[in-house]
């Protein structure tokens, strides 16, 4: 069988990027870089709010990466995302130490996938 | 200069940078020319620059929500008497509540994010009074 680009992803869907801004791989690059040049700032937002205890700024963080996990088609990073924010909406509950374990490992996945698919479109 | 001589002007609304990016480059492919604004603030001080023939706005930023934006900029139309702008409200959430709460601030459509190319394009053609 033909293996397709999609073959090599697990937690994102460079097909759906692809798709969103109509099959201009230029495109997908300047966002795939947008995404790529504001992770490690976005993750030491998440890290800041965890640390003191913040939840509105968490929310906020959370909502913002939500944005981008869906534009990515990182379905599982935007639910975890999803979760948090329902939870610190209805109960004030931060994620307890393993489910923030499991986001950041999640995100480190995504991140390395968008790295990856910001090298293929850059040879498309 | 009659409507159709010139390019739809759309703001985009939308504290998330990649959303917004992505917004303003499907709006480019459908015509149209995208002004973008990170939060509430900045898209009051591109209406004062500018009118605009639709706005993308979404619900939730964190110096004002799209909601409030949508009904102060519905009571500067209706002070300044200018022609109103179609307004879409967006959200990458998955409440209930958020299509009621665009439509019941002023906002004429309310639609998830992420859109697609196809779906900026067709809302363009929907919500503009002339065709691009």
């Amino acid at each position: 069988m033909e293996r397709t680009m999609a073959d090599d992803y697990r937690v994102t869907d460079p097909q759906a990027l692809y798709q969103a801004v109509g099959g201009d791989a230029a495109a997908c690059r300047v966002l795939a870089d947008l995404y790529l040049e504001s992770a490690a700032s976005t993750r030491a937002a998440l890290q800041l709010a965890l640390a003191q205890h913040d939840g509105a700024a968490l929310r906020r963080q959370c909502h913002a990466l939500r944005g981008s996990a869906v534009v990515l088609g990182a379905a599982a990073l935007a639910a975890q995302l999803a979760a948090c924010e329902a939870n610190l909406a209805a109960h004030a509950r931060l994620p307890d130490a393993a489910a923030q374990a499991a986001l950041f490992a999640l995100l480190e996945l995504v991140d390395a996938e968008v790295a990856r698919s910001r090298l293929a479109w850059g040879a498309a | 200069v009659t409507a159709g001589a010139r390019r739809p002007r759309v703001l985009v609304v939308d504290d998330a940078p990649m959303n917004r990016h992505l917004l303003c480059l499907q709006l480019g492919q459908a015509g149209c020319e995208a002004v973008a604004a990170d939060g509430a603030a900045a898209a009051l001080a591109a209406l004062e620059q500018a009118r605009f023939d639709l706005a993308f706005v979404d619900l939730l930023m964190p110096d004002m929500d799209g909601d409030v934006l949508a009904a102060h900029l519905r009571r500067l139309e209706s002070e300044h008497g200018w022609v109103p702008c179609f307004i879409v409200g967006l959200s990458a959430g998955d409440g209930a509540g958020d299509r009621c709460r665009a439509l019941q601030a002023g906002m004429d459509e309310f639609c998830r994010k992420p859109l697609s190319a196809a779906q900026v394009a067709a809302l363009v053609r929907a919500w503009l009074p002339w065709p691009v």
